[in-house]
């Protein structure tokens, strides 16, 4: 095709490669059977395009696997006490969250992409040979399709409408599950390259970050008020009179069965994305050059030793348009659900009129929320690192420096929403002991999700001499990092709810000694001077 | 350890026995054994991958050996990394740097890293801004730098804690002839404070100019150690260019390349 500018993929390729190169080299993929399993499992740079896609598509159906596999449990429990429309319901909401949660990935691996491509200087070794600045930019826009983006969302749509159809029965969900996802992807894609472009790059990093998180933060809180806080019938209604909106056709194809509107609106969604993904790319590549000519006021950074590295951390993320919008995109697609219901006044006034002790609770819970955050975003913290490691082996850094660093780093980057969280508590409660106790807890919680989630990558990483970015994790070991940080919380909440039963006020000191130890501990390793 | 032993043994301060390094498969330091001391000007000198970066890199704990023994004032550089870069300022070969973080910004951070005192930060910094001409470059972020201001970064990074040992991989490329000059004579000065000094060159004009002890790396291995006129003495050669081409059994390869390049 005309469109698809044939230099523009090669070079797409070679960015792929080189990032994947720079990302681990031959000196940190280890030995014997780990070395078989990561080379079979991990994209590698002498992987060909089908090759490392394949690994990318595996990937993807284990996220998706990982997504979607408390769904069947769920809904086999609901359906067994008879709750067979809250099973229905929870599916379609479930369904549709997935499909917007796609876009934000799809946010989420431009933004990748784009740091990777800047962090790592690729552009820079072809600026120097005779082609087209334009050819180079478009190059980074096509390495995001085919650098594994399309692969990894087409995995976890296999994986999600697998269980879907499991769940279901309904044999349309095992195709329009995966078609759902691509389509996310093929639509999201050129809407963000023209918005990359024209945008993004002519307003001020914190301009755009904010506006790019209300962004995320309104489409989530659009799509939580429309399905999630009805009736049954008002859910079928809507998923029924808009069928033929996006994703509300994938949805509706998925679990209800098919539709000829629906059907058809899915094929249209579908082929307008594949269209715009061929075009667009080849006219509005991504703008690569972040040039910091100006001068400004330096930020006097002296400070305990691991503060001081923890302030670092907290420039370069803030100064970073893409790291920074990953970052925050990511926590405002994970707070807004839980904020929307302390705006709707008729919540606000069922909050005011509940019994005092358990609102407390209701609240000391965000802290849960917290840490579920903490260890989806945490792991940015190590990526801005990216080719920069080499500071960190040359100075007299240990590892603790940087793990309680950036466990600083991250509770300083997260205080403005800890702070709305808190305004927004004193007014749906009106009691400012509860809000200083939400407070408390989103950040007690917070320090002890970052500091295991952070122990875990950093271990992972510590020996890898290349650049630390995602494609050096790799997805199989970011999910057991994952998991093995959400351990702590899977076991102490079951305490916590089961001395709810017994007694309210117990379960708001268990709730608030729990994350305690960690915390404090963090924070004294923070403020530790000596270097050995 | 006899008492003539431990003499010898607090005047070198690195030692290097039996030593191979390998990245991967491939052997970039081979059975080298070396005693460098203090108070001379140590040149590490040899062609590109010759294993020089390899080397200091090992001496600064960086990277493991796979086999033999290296001791850095004592402590093995792998297991106490943490304490020989305290004392160690290091030049790298290349231009790593936090890109956004202003000159300043960076180098209060390193400042503390190394253990600056705070009350003491503020003179550090300004002494290396002047030291380095980086003053008007104080406010500007690293990225917007030219190649040879970032050279000068990193050379205030090394400089910026008075270190005992100080390993400079290259640090006379990129930057203009009045600093290189400077720093010279600074490591002159340094050398008669008593400080250890590794420079790593490929120059044999800068080797010959300031070298108080050559090391001669050739494909992972030392091929010659000594003062330049024992080096010359060795090869029997008239210039350091001469022996270089005579000890490292060059000639073969520059021939080629003439041919080459000629057509």
């Amino acid at each position: 095709m005309k469109d698809m500018d044939r230099l523009s993929i090669y070079i797409a390729g070679l960015f792929v490669r080189e990032a994947l190169y720079r990302s681990y080299k031959p000196l940190s993929t280890g030995r014997g059977f780990w070395r078989l399993i990561i080379e079979t499992f991990m994209p590698q740079p002498s992987d060909d395009v089908a090759t490392y896609n394949a690994k990318w598509f595996i990937g993807g159906m284990l996220s998706g696997l990982f997504m979607a596999i408390w769904i069947p449990l769920f809904v086999m429990a609901s359906r067994s006490i008879g709750l067979y429309y809250t099973s229905e319901l929870l599916l379609i909401s479930y369904l549709t969250m997935v499909f917007l949660l796609s876009i934000i990935i799809v946010f989420d691996l431009i933004h990748q992409v784009v740091s990777s491509i800047k962090d790592l200087n690729l552009a820079e070794v072809l600026e120097r040979l005779p082609i087209d600045y334009d050819t180079i930019e478009k190059a980074a826009s096509y390495s995001i399709l085919i650098g594994g983006g399309v692969s990894l969302l087409l995995g976890m749509g296999v994986s999600v409408g697998l269980i879907t159809y499991i769940v279901t029965d309904n044999p349309y969900a095992i195709v329009f599950v995966p078609l759902g996802f691509l389509s996310s992807i093929f639509i999201i894609y050129p809407i963000s390259l023209i918005v990359f472009r024209k945008v993004s790059s002519s307003v001020s990093n914190m301009v755009s970050l904010i506006i790019y998180t209300l962004l995320v933060a309104f489409t989530i809180a659009l799509y939580v008020q429309v399905i999630g806080l009805s009736d049954p019938a008002t859910v079928y209604d809507v998923l029924f009179s808009y069928r033929w909106a996006y994703p509300l056709s994938f949805v509706y194809l998925s679990t209800i069965g098919f539709d000829p509107y629906g059907f058809i609106s899915s094929m249209i969604f579908l082929l307008i994305g594949i269209l715009g993904s061929v075009i667009i790319p080849s006219r509005y590549g991504i703008k690569l050059h972040q040039v910091f000519f100006e001068k400004i006021r330096s930020h006097r950074i002296v400070y305990r030793r691991r503060i001081t590295l923890g302030f670092k951390d907290v420039l370069l993320l803030l100064r970073d348009r893409a790291r920074s919008k990953q970052f925050y995109g990511q926590i405002a697609a994970l707070v807004t659900p839980s904020i929307i219901p302390l705006m709707i006044p008729r919540i606000v006034s069922i909050i005011r009129a509940t019994e005092y002790y358990h609102v407390l609770f209701i609240f000391s819970l965000y802290g849960l929320l917290a840490y579920i955050i903490s260890v989806i975003v945490s792991p940015i913290l190590v990526f801005i690192e990216s080719d920069k490691t080499d500071v960190l082996r040359r100075n007299p850094i240990t590892f603790p420096d940087v793990l309680y660093g950036k466990v600083f780093a991250s509770l300083i980057l997260v205080q403005p929403i800890a702070l709305f969280y808190m305004i927004l508590t004193i007014y749906s409660t009106l009691d400012p002991l509860i809000a200083l106790v939400s407070y408390y807890s989103f950040n007690t919680y917070w320090i002890m999700g970052s500091t295991i989630n952070l122990l875990i990558i950093l271990k992972i990483l510590w020996n890898n001499k290349s650049a630390w970015t995602e494609l050096s994790l790799g997805i199989i070991k970011r999910l057991l990092a994952t998991i093995l940080s959400m351990l702590p919380l899977l076991i102490f909440t079951p305490f916590i709810f089961i001395a709810y039963i017994l007694d309210v006020s117990s379960a708001i000191l268990v709730s608030m000694i729990a994350p305690l130890p960690i915390a404090l501990y963090a924070m004294f390793e923070s403020l530790r001077e000596r270097i050995v | 350890m006899t008492k003539r032993e431990y003499n010898v043994w607090l005047r070198v301060l690195i030692v290097a026995e039996k030593l191979y390094v390998y990245y991967g498969d491939f052997p970039a330091l081979k059975d080298i054994n070396l005693s460098i001391e203090p108070g001379k000007l140590n040149i590490l000198l040899g062609p590109n991958g010759s294993g020089k970066t390899t080397f200091l890199k090992t001496i600064l704990g960086i990277l493991k050996p796979r086999h033999g023994k290296i001791s850095v004032y004592g402590f093995t550089p792998w297991r106490d990394h943490v304490k020989i870069k305290k004392i160690t300022g290091y030049v790298p070969e290349d231009d790593i740097l936090y890109h956004s973080l202003t000159v300043k910004e960076y180098l209060y951070m390193i400042a503390r890293i190394r253990g600056i005192p705070r009350d003491m930060v503020d003179e550090a910094v300004e002494r290396m801004l002047d030291a380095f001409q980086l003053r008007g470059k104080s406010d500007e972020f690293i990225g917007s730098l030219s190649h040879g201001y970032k050279r000068r970064v990193l050379l205030a990074e090394a400089f910026i804690h008075n270190p005992q040992i100080y390993l400079l991989d290259e640090p006379f490329i990129g930057i203009d002839p009045r600093l290189a000059r400077a720093l010279k004579n600074v490591l002159r000065e340094k050398v008669r404070e008593g400080k250890l000094i590794i420079v790593t060159t490929h120059i044999l004009e800068i080797a010959e100019a300031i070298a108080d002890n050559i090391i001669l790396l050739y494909n992972g291995e030392v091929k010659a150690v000594g003062k330049l006129e024992e080096i010359l003495e060795e090869a029997k050669a008239g210039g350091l260019e001469e022996a270089f081409l005579e000890l490292t059994m060059s000639y073969q390869s520059v021939r080629e390349i003439i041919r080459a390049l000629m057509g």
